[in-house]
């Protein structure tokens, strides 16, 4: 029996570093080829991070003929939250602050199904979110699934996006089980010392895969001066062991992971209401 | 001989990936009309990323390719990548039309 404990409250980075916890869990049952049994039965809070990584990971291994089952929140409200967002396999309808979970697995015969998956998610999320954030969700959101696109080979991806009106942020996660940033970088002959230095290098522009082609390399680093300059907000990203997380006018934190670490790029934004519509043109010019 | 096609219907509301861009203009230039009109009606966005592609495939293609009815930030987001390109040193010739009258506007 997994047992799911999440820290409470609204740190993302805590929850990351749990569900990460219950991935490393998961993966363990799996190549013992034990059934994933989950005991959610104390969660108290999740938070949209969490939602993603762990079912995320359930769908890869449900794929891979994994037999799961779980017990659910003794919170009602939590219990209810989990139906309606679609934990763990996703959900067609959606809810007034909410895009449930969307898995989607990768289909090489359609070429324009990555397009296709986030018009559909952008399409649900109008209407969901204040129209001051302009164009920034759909060029994060554009960016992040181009990338998964190009560079990740994934078999499975997973979208979800909720906004809170009280809290006044939209917190939006896109997960995917491909080649992760540092592997990449390896793949490229590009020197790294820590999986947190290659994403480094990546988010800042430093340097991209691509390194004949000009106009590369710029996705991240534009998401990154959007989401942080522009809109206040914070970004968290885990690729393999490697963590970054950068917040508007703090010190951004890198570090490697000693036990636990994601085979696939995990990106999470929270994104403040903004005061004004944001204007993401002049973030773009690089 | 001219043929027109709708970008709503083939990519959505958004353009995001490289992808589609150039598996597009595959198709494109295997059309056997020389004059193709790409009408960016309804198209609201389209990535940075797929501005690049599309400014790279158009070049390279042999067809003539005219854009009708775009909107403002799609406008924008061309001129940007064409911009990067100019800072760049790279001349890339990609006229923006005012599409009802097809009129060049000045980038």
């Amino acid at each position: 029996m997994i047992k799911v404990n999440l820290s409470e409250g609204d740190s993302v980075s805590n929850q990351v570093k749990d569900s990460l916890k219950i991935i490393s869990e998961i993966d363990k049952a799996f190549d013992k080829r034990e059934k994933i049994n989950l005991d959610l039965s104390n969660v108290k809070w999740v938070l949209p991070c969490s939602v993603i990584l762990i079912s995320g990971k359930l769908m890869e291994v449900l794929s891979k003929g994994a037999e799961i089952s779980y017990i659910s929140p003794k919170d009602l409200n939590v219990k209810q939250w989990f139906s309606n967002i679609g934990f763990p396999l996703g959900k067609k309808s959606d809810g007034d602050t909410f895009i449930s979970i969307k898995h989607f697995p990768n289909n090489p015969q359609n070429k324009n199904q990555v397009n296709e998956e986030a018009n559909e998610v952008l399409q649900k999320m109008e209407g969901k979110i204040p129209n001051s954030f302009g164009d920034s969700i759909r060029y994060i959101l554009g960016e992040l699934v181009a990338n998964i696109d190009e560079h990740s080979s994934f078999t499975f991806a997973s979208l979800m996006a909720q906004y809170y009106p009280k809290k006044e942020h939209l917190d939006l996660a896109v997960l995917d089980n491909g080649i992760t940033i540092p592997f990449n970088f390896e793949k490229s002959n590009i020197n790294f010392e820590k999986d947190s230095e290659a994403i480094k290098k990546a988010l800042y522009g430093e340097i991209t895969t691509k390194r004949d082609e000009l106009m590369r390399g710029y996705g991240l680093k534009s998401c990154k001066d959007i989401s942080l300059k522009e809109v206040k907000g914070e970004l968290h990203i885990v690729s393999r062991k490697g963590i970054i997380i950068l917040k508007e006018s703090k010190k951004p934190i890198f570090y490697d992971f000693d036990d636990v670490s994601l085979e696939g790029t995990f990106l999470y934004f929270r994104l403040p209401t903004p005061k004004k519509k944001v204007n993401i043109y002049p973030y773009l010019e690089g | 001989m001219e043929k027109r096609i709708l970008l709503l219907e083939r990519f959505g509301d958004n353009i995001f990936t490289r992808n589609t861009i150039s598996v597009f203009f595959e198709e494109i230039n295997k059309m056997k009309e020389a004059e193709i009109e790409l009408d960016f009606s309804s198209v609201d966005f389209i990535s940075r990323s797929c501005a690049d592609e599309y400014l790279k495939r158009k070049q390279s293609s042999k067809k003539k390719i005219l854009e009708v009815n775009m909107s403002k930030e799609v406008c924008s987001m061309f001129n940007v990548v064409k911009n990067q390109y100019k800072k760049a040193g790279v001349v890339i010739s990609f006229d923006t039309y005012n599409t009802k009258n097809k009129k060049l506007i000045p980038a």
